[in-house]
């Protein structure tokens, strides 16, 4: 009867252990390593690209009063909560950097001092071989058909590799419940709960119709490249 | 066996009460922490991981460091071990135990870990990180409760155990590895970006476990009847000696190269660490001390005669664990998040809760080491009364 049991017991170990396996060795045998149950809807008039990227003209941006509008509409289209206080708990998707925190190799003694006075706009660089997607264990960070980094944040474990993974500091960390802190609540485009990463996936809301990842439609709203009416930011195929 | 585990005298039972205790106590942290999300702890966009993840790293060392009894054992025939492998074994698991937690209370979403098995991702070290982790806490499991089950019935241990035992060896050295890849291969840290971050962990591995089963062989030879052996302790002792002065020479491999280099990428946060940045030095101290502790930690077991009395060993023992930890625990996680990708400074220091629950991860991993030492004592006393 004792030796049954402990029998049973093993077999019913052994068992879980396998079934566990199974999707690991699905993993490695599939070409499509995007993970079951992964779907992108194309929007009716979605324009396609292998590579989208985003220039930004910053002779035009001189101030740091000519960025806040645009950092404004970024945070307001995505429901970036703005009125968090504590600076640990901070979410940044866009925000302004001093020229040697921009490009921190490239600083010496005789820069253009109009260069290197200028405010720069930091955000998510949508890297051809993104390292935050390399270091994400649940493909929740993906690259998506269109070469535009996209965060899936109900995947999302919470381990934070992607945040020590990017070498430009452009992902957040939900620390805490951001709605509370959210201005205006934009119901068009989804807010993030706690415990979840996020990049500044969604400067792709300046693409045109660009496909929409899993868990939303894309906005509707004015974009960022329409709020900037004058030819400051660019979007293209490369 | 675990019928021995209930049987204990009141202090047995006093200090599971204790455990008990700050276990439940930092269960109650955790709640909170749950409730809130992880801004109750110290970390920030900038230092996105914390104590929590330095502490796994820590103890995946622990882990590792029980290698350092089984391989002479078993690889080398030496027979001295034999009477401790079970202690190597069964700190590796109470220590891997505390590793999967320390993961697990650093998630954001815990609830959703399992989709690291669901969405299995081979492009990710994390992924490897389990594989090993787990599979390390299931050999060690298999191994010590099946040798030490045979040892009570004073058979010798079934021979399905012994490819087992052999995949286990490298498989020690495999759970730090993957540990230090984890950070090393991260384009924009350049205070991991090393090759030598994996040796490293495992030179300072193989000086802190050691370190501590001397420790807890002085502790079982003093309160119980089992006496885990003179000669075990020694040459535990010459192979800390060795890491030790192993893990400083890395250190010091690290500083020439940055130095040297004068690349200011490498420079900086040594600089942060050991002399402060832009005003801001909260660990300066600590890392300080760190190598002092670690520098008298190799005085205290180079020299034969402080190596050779138990006393003096186990103060060795002691500041060698101390060094090593703020090393790896404080120094290591936080000294490469500081200064950020844009050289901009935010320090990071642990909050009270976030430190509780690390108490209370702690706490478990004492608890269930007490229970299998204890298991494993009884079984050593009934073979040997």
């Amino acid at each position: 009867m004792n030796n049954s049991r402990r029998r049973f017991l093993q077999i019913a170990g052994v068992s879980a252990l396998g079934l566990g396996a199974k999707p690991v060795l699905n993993a490695f045998a599939s070409e499509d390593a995007k993970g079951p149950g992964y779907h992108i809807a194309k929007g009716e008039k979605a324009m396609t690209a292998k590579q989208w990227a985003m220039v930004i003209d910053t002779r035009k941006l001189q101030t740091a009063e000519a960025l806040e509008p645009i950092i404004a509409a970024c945070n307001k289209i995505h429901n970036i909560p703005t009125e968090i206080e504590n600076k640990n708990h901070e979410i940044k998707w866009i925000w302004e950097a001093h020229y040697h925190n921009a490009f921190t190799d490239k600083t010496n003694n005789f820069l253009n001092e109009d260069v290197e006075n200028r405010p720069f706009l930091l955000l998510c660089n949508h890297c051809e071989d993104p390292p935050c997607v390399r270091a994400c264990p649940t493909k929740a960070t993906f690259k998506n058909d269109n070469g535009i980094v996209m965060m899936d944040f109900h995947r999302c474990i919470g381990c934070r590799f992607c945040m020590a993974a990017c070498p430009f500091g452009a992902r957040s960390f939900n620390f805490r419940d951001p709605r509370p802190f959210i201005k205006d609540n934009n119901k068009e485009f989804p807010t993030r709960m706690k415990g979840v990463l996020k990049n500044a996936t969604s400067a792709r809301s300046g693409w045109p119709s660009a496909s929409s990842p899993p868990a939303w439609r894309p906005p509707t709203v004015p974009s960022l490249s329409a709020i900037c009416t004058t030819s400051i930011r660019k979007c293209g195929n490369c | 066996m675990l019928e021995l585990a209930v049987k204990g005298n009141k202090w047995y039972w006093g200090w599971v009460v204790v455990l008990l205790g700050i276990i439940g106590a930092g269960f109650g942290l955790y709640m909170m922490q749950l409730k809130f999300g992880l801004g109750i702890t110290g970390m920030s966009r900038d230092v996105s991981w914390g104590f929590y993840i330095a502490n796994f790293t820590y103890l995946v060392g622990v882990a590792a460091g029980g290698v350092m009894v089984v391989l002479p054992y078993y690889l080398h025939n030496y027979k001295a071990y034999g009477k401790i492998t079970i202690l190597g074994e069964f700190l590796a698991i109470a220590s891997i135990v505390m590793c999967l937690l320390f993961i697990l209370v650093d998630l954001g979403q815990p609830m959703r870990a399992l989709n690291v098995l669901i969405y299995p991702t081979p492009n990710s070290v994390l992924f490897y990180d389990a594989i090993v982790l787990n599979g390390y806490l299931f050999l060690n499991l298999v191994i010590g409760w099946n040798v030490l089950e045979a040892e009570r019935n004073g058979v010798h241990y079934q021979g399905w155990l012994k490819p087992l035992i052999y995949v286990s060896i490298p498989w020690a050295v495999s759970i730090h590895t993957v540990t230090a890849y984890l950070y090393c291969g991260l384009p924009g840290r350049h205070f991991w970006l090393t090759a030598i971050l994996a040796p490293r962990f495992l030179a300072s591995a193989f000086a802190a476990g050691p370190s501590l089963l001397i420790l807890l062989c002085l502790f079982i030879r003093r309160f119980t009847n089992f006496d885990p052996g003179k000669e075990q302790i020694q040459s535990l002792a010459k192979t800390v000696a060795y890491a030790i002065s192993i893990n400083v020479f890395f250190f010091l491999c690290e500083v020439f190269v940055a130095f040297y280099s004068n690349i200011p990428g490498h420079t900086t946060h040594i600089k942060y660490l050991f002399a402060g940045l832009h005003g801001h030095g909260a660990l300066v101290p600590w890392m300080w001390a760190s190598m002092i502790l670690m520098a008298a930690g190799i005085v205290l077991t180079v020299t034969p005669a402080t190596r050779k009395n138990e006393t003096s060993l186990m103060l060795a023992c002691m500041v060698i664990i101390l060094g090593t930890w703020i090393d790896k625990g404080l120094g290591m996680i936080s000294g490469g998040f500081v200064p950020n990708p844009m050289h901009e400074v935010n320090e990071y220091a642990p909050t009270m809760p976030e430190i509780g629950i690390t108490l209370g991860v702690y706490a478990i991993g004492a608890l269930v080491l007490t229970v299998l030492y204890k298991m494993a004592v009884g079984v050593k006393e009934e073979a040997h009364s």
